[in-house]
């Protein structure tokens, strides 16, 4: 497939996301961590003790690779086939060569980038708000959880999307929810979660498994001390083998434009 | 032109009752949303804590007659003091104990004067006496936790998954095919038509929330010791209706007013579950850092539990079994709820009847 | 070959979407006719690759399309449903769809403002299609198959909705569009809307390939088949009378409402030319005359009950 066809894909999705009325899905998803962070800031306002970077940055992990991200993914990847399906586009599109394979790697591009853009805009203004701009380490950390949770889990929304196109973005939930649930048990299960291979990089890049904060987690299972680079690698797997699988039940289905339902 | 005398000026016939066509809107609605294999999946899923709610009605009512149901009821009892805490509450109390940062804060269930519904039926030489007396004194209690469980932990969580399935797409698809023309060139009033709208949730909400509750309670009387526990209870089923009412009319209201907002369903399911998902999160850090910050551990007083729909909800759900300990406590919740419902109802009539105003 | 398909079946769980058609289509310019629901929709998305036969095959230029989505390029589809995307402007609407061919950005424009000129939709290219009329829509449908200069275009419905107008600049888009040498495949139920674009017709029917021909084979086929006359006169007895003794008639029957009669003829010109003569002096009125052959339906049960070897 040539780099044209996607490239279309991704610039027409780019170019409806701009328009004024996705406006406001911009700054919800932009505003609610900055709400979030600056009411949290307004309670620690009287404290002598100011919340310290391993604490800021757990929430800010939770608010922003976490929910954020999540949402922006749920909002374009997860019902990416649904919205064709609606009876808008897909039989155009289905009749021009490749673009089954455009429309799948555009609009996953699309997504990914659209979130990274709004989560690292988020992230920066957290984090000016919290007053640790200068925490680099930090910043670089979350530029790249941000990113490879995007890859991961926008190929994964991307997957139930072609599954299940019309309950797509209820079964993302649905799957987001025990995802979580799963993250949180010590066992093999938990290993093959995208959140528990994010909270272990989160936890290794910044050496915080040392952190007397953690002791109580030490050992629980939640996060894990294998060399941060098998994390990357199992998340960028993740994401390549699902979008595969995805390109071929999309290529081998047949769809039919349905109705709103 | 001649005009010709088509009959009308003389028809003195009554017009036929038009008061209940608006459920034609609902069973048709019902039916439309059975048809989904995934909502079918999601009603059966949400019978699984009925049985487990019926479960434990049975076995504390029947557990003086059988001791080998005591470790259950021990289980039961256990299980529901705990859940009355909230999990956020329940976690961080268990770090703070290891801190040491102040002591353990018992959540009570109900008014101070009653004690805590400790079960020890162990080394007592009349355990059936002792237990029979246990249960009766406590049954209002226990029942009125159990069902307050029932529909805050299981079905509350559900009840968001249910609604964003159904009513995402009952205001929008109308919009967008402009089935508006369809409807109002029929005898129906907007209000009705939101009312048929809305009748469709509740059908679905109600036989998995309100049914079940109400199944369980008359199990619990068929299988109590005599009529005498109605006298003790008499109060559960109104307060069922009173949690459904809770439950259903805010919520349908703003998942209906969001599906009006748009053409397409899907912005209005992501606006739903991004609005329950934020508000949770938001009130579980804020409520976490003012833990950490002032040791309130009562999130049910804590500021920030107006930010999250789900533990307004639950506030309110709390009141209506009588399980909060200040019941006025609970007015500023019910007001959030109000004006939700208020705003939002008219905000639906403003839209729905937009294509007929001239 | 243009197009082909060997015993080509669709199944829709128990429902025959297209039952066992075979079919061989050199370039040019034909009319797929049947009635809604006859399979036309479900044949036209088996050439075009959207559905895959569920026995058969199917080829489009000599390719599979599942196994050559390339081949794709060589066709433009211009689907029934009026389903557009409404909140973008349909020269950019359709210079995305042209970008779809492997066009650049820069080429893509320009073919799609070409083919927006050549279907006539002027100023309104730059609105939001939300805003537009049937017809226009149908012009912006027709633009975006078009734009890449296919070799064959596929149209399904493509008169529906229109005003007599916008038919008849659709009809004269299509001619000029066969005259260049392009192919066209026209799905209709309207016989003379295909026939003054095309002049070789499939006609299908629950799904199957009933005749494949132009029309003078078609009615040619049909002339040793008795059509019907329909006559609505004043005295349907004398007439009756009248027309038993005429040996270009091969029986008649009274209508039902007793007000003519309906004539079985293979001799439907002879018929037309003596009814005055028959009709002279004997003070018979006909109030009304049809003949139903020349609509599709009458064809298509023409040609049902052929297969059905009853005629």
């Amino acid at each position: 497939m040539k780099p044209r066809y996607w490239r279309a894909v991704f610039a027409h999705e780019w170019r409806s996301s701009l328009a004024a009325r996705r406006f406001f899905s911009w700054c919800f998803l932009i505003g609610f961590p900055v709400l979030i962070v600056g009411l949290l800031r307004y309670t620690q306002r009287d404290n002598s003790d100011p919340m310290e970077i391993l604490a800021w940055g757990a929430i800010v992990y939770l608010l922003i690779p976490g929910i954020c991200c999540m949402l922006s993914l749920l909002l374009t990847a997860a019902p990416f086939l649904q919205a064709e399906l609606e009876g808008r586009s897909w039989i155009y599109l289905s009749v021009r060569p490749g673009a089954r394979d455009a429309l799948l790697l555009g609009k996953y591009l699309y997504s990914v980038s659209r979130t990274v853009l709004m989560a690292t805009i988020t992230l920066v203004i957290c984090m000016a708000i919290g007053g640790f701009l200068g925490e680099f380490r930090y910043l670089l950390a979350m530029l790249v959880l941000i990113l490879l949770g995007s890859l991961a889990y926008g190929a994964i929304f991307i997957f139930i999307g072609i599954l299940i196109p019309r309950r797509a973005m209820v079964v993302a939930v649905i799957y987001s929810g025990l995802e979580f649930f799963l993250s949180l048990f010590p066992a093999l299960i938990n290993r093959l979660t995208v959140q528990f291979r994010l909270r272990s990089l989160l936890i290794g890049w910044m050496d915080w498994e040392n952190s007397p904060d953690l002791d109580f987690f030490a050992g629980s299972g939640l996060f894990s001390e294998v060399p941060l680079w098998q994390h990357v690698a199992v998340l960028l797997t993740m994401s390549v083998v699902l979008l595969f699988l995805a390109g071929l039940l999309l290529n081998r289905r047949e769809y039919i434009a349905i109705r709103d339902e | 032109m001649t005009m010709h005398d088509l009959g009308y000026r003389s028809w003195d016939a009554e017009a036929p009752h038009q008061r209940f066509s608006w459920l034609a809107i609902s069973r048709y609605g019902a039916r439309l949303a059975w048809k989904s294999q995934w909502l079918k999946r999601i009603i059966y899923l949400a019978f699984m804590p009925f049985f487990g709610l019926l479960a434990s009605v049975f076995v504390y009512e029947q557990v003086s007659n059988w001791p080998q149901l005591y470790p259950a009821l021990f289980a039961i009892v256990e299980t529901l003091e705990e859940s009355q805490q909230d999990p956020i509450e329940e976690s961080q109390q268990g770090s703070i104990e290891q801190s040491q940062q102040g002591p353990r804060s018992r959540q009570v269930l109900v008014e101070e004067d009653i004690p805590t519904v400790r079960f020890d039926p162990s080394n007592i030489p009349d355990a059936e006496e002792y237990v029979q007396d246990y249960v009766d004194e406590h049954r209002s209690t226990i029942w009125r936790i159990g069902f307050y469980t029932f529909f805050r932990r299981s079905q509350g969580i559900l009840m968001v998954l249910l609604v964003g399935m159904i009513a995402p797409g009952l205001i929008s698809r109308d919009m967008q095919s402009r089935a508006f023309l369809l409807y109002f060139s029929r005898p129906i009033t907007p209000f009705q038509y939101l009312l048929g709208k809305a009748t469709t949730v509740w059908i679905f909400l109600l036989a998995v929330t309100t049914l079940p509750a109400l199944v369980v309670y008359l199990v619990g009387v068929l299988f109590s010791p005599g009529l005498g526990v109605i006298l003790n209870t008499w109060d559960i089923p109104l307060r069922i209706l009173l949690a459904t009412a809770v439950l259903t009319i805010p919520t349908t209201m703003l998942a209906l007013c969001l599906s009006s907002l748009v053409n397409e369903s899907r912005y209005a399911r992501f606006a739903w579950f991004a609005i329950w998902i934020v508000g949770f999160l938001s009130a579980s850090i804020l409520f976490t850092a003012d833990l950490q910050a002032s040791g309130n551990y009562d999130i049910w007083t804590s500021r920030w539990a107006s930010l999250s729909p789900y533990h307004v909800l639950g506030i309110v759900e709390r009141w209506a079994f009588g399980l909060m300990e200040r019941p006025a406590d609970v007015i500023p919740y019910l007001a959030i709820l109000g004006v939700v419902t208020v705003v939002c109802f008219g905000t639906l009539m403003r839209r729905i009847t937009a294509p007929i105003r001239v | 070959m243009m197009i082909q398909l060997h015993n080509a079946t669709k199944l829709y769980g128990t429902v025959i979407g297209v039952n066992d058609i075979s079919l061989e289509l050199e370039p040019g310019a034909y009319g797929l006719l049947g009635p809604n629901g006859s399979g036309k929709t479900t044949l036209l998305n088996l050439i075009t690759g959207q559905l895959s036969p569920t026995m058969g095959s199917v080829h489009l230029f000599d390719a599979r399309v599942s196994h050559d989505q390339q081949v794709l390029g060589q066709v433009g589809l211009c689907p029934a449903m009026d389903l557009l995307p409404i909140a973008v402007d349909g020269i950019e609407w359709v210079k995305y769809m042209t970008q779809l061919y492997g066009f650049s950005a820069v080429e893509a424009s320009e073919r799609a403002h070409a083919a927006l000129d050549l279907v006539g939709l002027d100023d309104a290219r730059h609105r939001a299609i939300a805003g537009y009329s049937r017809g226009m829509k149908q012009r912006v449908k027709l633009a975006q198959a078009i734009a890449h200069e296919p070799e064959l275009l596929i149209l399904d419905e493509p008169f529906s909705g229109l005003d007599p107008v916008a038919r008849h600049d659709m009809t004269e888009f299509l001619r000029e569009w066969i005259s260049r040498g392009k192919s066209v495949l026209m799905a209709s139920h309207i016989l003379h809307e295909v026939e003054a674009v095309a002049s070789h017709y499939l006609l299908i029917y629950g799904g199957r390939l009933l005749a494949n021909g132009t029309t003078d084979e078609i009615f040619g086929m049909l002339e040793d088949y008795p059509r019907e006359i329909e006559i609505v006169c004043d005295d349907a007895a004398r007439l009756a009378l009248l027309v038993q003794q005429q040996s270009s008639v091969d029986s008649f029957q009274f209508r039902e409402d007793g007000q003519g009669l309906t004539i079985l003829t293979r001799k439907t010109l002879e018929v037309y030319q003596q009814l005055p003569a028959w009709l002279k002096d004997q003070q018979v009125v006909i109030r009304e005359m049809t003949s139903s052959d020349e609509s599709l339906q009458a064809l298509l049960e023409i040609l049902m009950k052929i297969h059905r070897g009853e005629v």
